[in-house]
C-alpha cells in the first residue's frame, strides 16, 4: 500500500516544525507540505490524501468555510485545535470534515486518526464526540436513544469496548453507531454550507486572483 | 487606627447606595406602620362617633317624655339633619381612612349649628332634667376625632368654637337655673378638653412609634442589602483569588522555570508537566465560554493536578456546570473524584484519565453526573465486589449529598467511575 500523504495548515510554525519532526520516524505517513493559510496551501497546488487543519486560524478565515474548500481539492480534513471551541468543531464537522482531535494527544494517537482518515473513514475522538453530546442546538441531528448512549460513553473517555459493553452491543456495532452519528451531520451540513460556502470561496477566490487579500484579513 | 478608616472608606459606598436605592425603592412603604397607625386611629374615632348616638337617642326620648320640645318640628328637623352628617361622615372616613380638613370643619359646624337650634326648640328645663342632652357626646367626640388624628392646634380650634356654642346655647338654661347650671357647663368643658388632651397624647405617642418602626425598617433593609452586596463582592473576590492560584501554582510556575532557563524543556518529566498544565489551562479556557467559570470545575482542575506526581494526565470536559453549586456538594462530588483518581493511580496501570462534567435540564434542577475514566487494566468485578475503598468513600460521600455513584470495570477495558447528584 502507498504512503499516506499529508499535508499541515497551521500558523504556528513551532507546531508545524514540531510535526515534521514527530512524523519524520513514521514511515507510512508523508509529510509533504505545510503552510500557515489555505490559500498558500492551496497556491502549492500540491495534491495531498489528508490535510491537518488548524481550526481557528488567525487569518480571521470562518473554519467550516476552509474545510469545504479544502474538500474540494480532493483531500480528506482532519482538523485539529488547542481548544474545542464547540461552536467551530460543529460547523467544520458539518462542512464534511473527516474527524476532529484536540492538539494535545500523543503522535499514536494522531497517526491512528491519519491512517483511518486517508482510508476514507472518520476520526471520532473523544472530545469530538464530547462536543456532538453536548450539542443543544435547535436544529441539531436527531440522534437515537442508543446512539446517545454510545456517544456519551465514548464522550466520557472510555475505550470503544467499553462503550460497547455499557450500551450491551458489540464493539462493531458501536463503532458502526459512532460513524452512523457522524454521517448525520455531514448529512445535516451539507445542504446549506456547501451553497453558501460555493459562494463565499468563489468571490475570495477571484480577490486572490486580484491580487487582493479576502475582506476578513487584517 | 488607619486600617479601621481605610476599611470604612471602602464600605461606606456600597451601604450609602444600598440606602438610597432601598428607599427609593420602597417609597410607597416606607411609612407603613406609621399609616396603618392612622388608620386605626381614625376607625375607633368613627366608631365612638356612633356610640355617642346612644346617649342622645336617651336624652331626645327623655325630652318627649317630660314635654321639654317647645317647637317638635324644629328639634325634629335638626336631629334628621345630625343623623344624615353622622351617616355621611361615618361612610367616608371609615372609606377613606383618615378625616379630612373638610370632614373636620364641616362637623365642627354642624354640630355647633345644631347644638344652638336644638337650644332654640326646647325649653331652657331640658339642658337640666336631662343628662348630656345637648349634643354634648357628640360635641366631645368630634374633638376628640381631630386631636386623635394628630392636629394638636385644629383640636384646640374645635374645642374653642365647639364649648363656644355650647356655652352660648345653655345661657337660657343658666339664667333659669343660676349657679348650678354654670358647673354643669364648665363640667362639660372639662370633658371635652380633657378627652380631646388624652386622645391627642395616646395618638402622639402611637405615631411616634409607628415613625420609629418606619426608620428601624427602612435601616434594617437597606444594611441587609448593603450586607448582600458586599457578600457578593467578597464571594467573587474569593473565587478571582482562586483562579489565581490555580494558575500560578500550575502554568504560570513552570512557564517561569523554563523562561529562566532553569529547566531543560526537553526533558521527558518537564514535558509531562507542560502538558498536564495545558490541559488545565484547557479546562479552564473551554468551560462554558458563555458563563464565568464554576466552583466545580474549579475544585476538579485543583484535585486533579494532585495526580501529576503519579504521572497522570487528567484531559478535563466540563459542559454547562451550574454555577450555584452548594460547597458540600462540590467538596462531595471533588472528595469521591479524588478516590476515583487514587485508585486509577494505585491500580489502572495507565498515564491519561478523563475527567468529565455535565449536566442535564430535568424536572427536578439539573442532573449533574462527574464522570472519571480510563483505558487502564481494569478489574473484574464480580471478582473483587467493589468492598473496602470504593464503596465506602466513593458511594459513602455521594450518598451523604443524596446522590450516586456508580463504577463499571472490566479487564482489558479501563474503568468508569459515574458520580450523579440532583438538587
Amino acid at each position: 500500500m502507498a504512503d499516506v500523504t499529508v499535508a499541515a495548515i497551521d500558523d504556528d510554525r513551532m507546531l508545524l516544525g514540531g510535526l515534521q519532526f514527530w512524523l519524520a520516524p513514521v514511515t507510512d505517513l508523508d509529510l509533504v507540505a505545510t503552510a500557515p493559510t489555505v490559500a498558500a496551501y492551496l497556491a502549492l497546488d500540491v495534491r495531498v490524501d489528508v490535510v491537518l487543519l488548524d481550526l481557528n486560524l488567525r487569518d480571521g478565515s470562518v473554519p467550516a468555510a476552509n474545510v469545504t474548500r479544502l474538500l474540494a481539492s480532493g483531500a480528506a480534513v482532519l482538523v485539529v485545535s488547542t481548544i474545542p471551541d464547540a461552536e467551530h468543531v460543529l460547523a467544520t464537522i458539518e462542512a464534511g470534515a473527516a474527524g476532529y482531535i484536540t492538539k494535545d494527544n500523543d503522535l499514536p494517537v494522531l497517526v491512528e486518526a491519519i491512517r483511518h482518515v486517508a482510508e476514507g473513514g472518520v476520526a471520532i475522538s473523544p472530545e469530538l464526540a464530547f462536543v456532538l453530546s453536548n450539542d443543544h442546538r435547535p436544529g441539531r441531528p436527531q440522534l437515537s436513544p442508543q446512539e446517545s448512549i454510545v456517544l456519551r460513553a465514548y464522550a466520557s473517555g472510555a475505550t470503544l469496548q467499553a462503550t460497547a459493553r455499557r450500551a450491551g452491543i458489540a464493539y462493531g456495532t458501536a463503532r458502526q453507531y459512532l460513524e452512523r452519528i457522524k454521517r448525520k451531520y455531514t448529512d445535516a451540513g451539507r445542504p446549506t454550507h456547501t451553497k453558501l460556502d460555493l459562494v463565499e470561496r468563489v468571490r475570495e477566490d477571484r480577490l486572490e486572483l486580484d491580487g487582493l487579500h479576502p475582506p476578513s484579513q487584517p | 487606627m488607619k486600617t479601621g478608616s481605610n476599611s470604612m472608606v471602602s464600605i461606606h459606598p456600597v451601604s450609602h447606595e444600598a440606602m438610597t436605592t432601598t428607599s427609593r425603592i420602597g417609597v410607597p412603604g416606607t411609612l407603613a406602620v406609621h399609616r396603618r397607625t392612622r388608620q386605626v386611629l381614625t376607625r375607633v374615632a368613627v366608631l365612638l362617633r356612633v356610640i355617642a348616638l346612644a346617649p342622645l337617642v336617651l336624652a331626645v326620648l327623655a325630652g318627649i317624655h317630660d314635654r321639654d320640645y317647645t317647637a317638635p318640628w324644629l328639634a325634629a328637623a335638626v336631629y334628621l339633619v345630625f343623623a344624615a352628617w353622622t351617616t355621611i361622615f361615618v361612610l367616608v372616613a371609615w372609606r377613606r381612612g383618615e378625616v379630612t380638613t373638610t370632614l373636620q370643619v364641616t362637623d365642627v359646624a354642624v354640630i355647633g349649628a345644631c347644638m344652638l337650634l336644638v337650644a332654640a326648640a326646647v325649653r331652657p328645663e331640658f339642658f337640666v332634667r336631662v343628662s348630656s342632652s345637648d349634643l354634648e357626646a357628640a360635641m366631645t367626640v368630634a374633638a376628640v376625632t381631630i386631636a386623635i388624628g394628630g392636629w394638636p392646634r385644629r383640636a384646640v380650634a374645635a374645642c374653642a368654637v365647639l364649648f363656644a356654642a355650647h356655652a352660648l346655647a345653655e345661657i337660657p338654661t343658666t339664667i333659669r337655673v343660676g349657679a348650678g347650671n354654670l358647673i354643669n357647663t364648665l363640667n362639660d368643658a372639662l370633658w371635652l378638653g380633657g378627652g380631646a388632651l388624652l386622645a391627642g397624647m395616646i395618638a402622639h405617642g402611637l405615631l411616634a412609634m409607628a415613625g420609629q418602626v418606619d426608620v428601624a425598617a427602612q435601616e434594617a433593609a437597606a444594611s441587609q442589602a448593603a450586607l448582600a452586596r458586599l457578600d457578593e463582592r467578597m464571594r467573587h473576590d474569593h473565587e478571582r483569588l482562586r483562579h489565581y492560584r490555580t494558575l500560578h501554582d500550575g502554568p504560570l510556575t513552570i512557564l517561569t522555570a523554563i523562561a529562566t532557563g532553569g529547566l531543560e524543556h526537553n526533558a521527558d518529566d518537564v514535558r509531562r508537566q507542560c502538558a498536564i498544565n495545558a490541559n488545565l489551562l484547557r479546562a479552564l479556557i473551554a468551560d462554558d465560554s458563555t458563563s464565568s467559570l464554576s466552583d466545580l470545575s474549579i475544585a476538579l482542575t485543583e484535585a486533579g493536578r494532585d495526580y501529576a506526581v503519579y504521572g497522570i494526565r487528567i484531559l478535563y470536559q466540563f459542559a454547562d456546570v451550574p454555577t450555584d453549586l452548594s460547597q458540600n456538594v462540590i467538596d462531595a462530588l471533588t472528595g469521591a473524584s479524588r478516590e476515583a483518581l487514587n485508585n486509577i493511580a494505585a491500580h489502572a496501570d495507565t498515564d491519561r484519565a478523563w475527567l468529565t462534567v455535565v449536566a442535564e435540564d430535568s424536572a427536578g434542577g439539573p442532573l449533574v453526573t462527574v464522570t472519571i475514566t480510563d483505558r487502564g487494566r481494569g478489574f473484574d468485578l464480580s471478582a473483587n465486589p467493589p468492598g473496602r475503598g470504593i464503596v465506602h468513600s466513593i458511594q459513602g460521600r455521594l450518598a451523604e449529598i443524596g446522590g450516586t455513584a456508580a463504577i463499571h470495570s472490566h479487564p482489558g477495558e479501563g474503568t468508569r467511575v459515574d458520580l450523579r447528584w440532583q438538587p
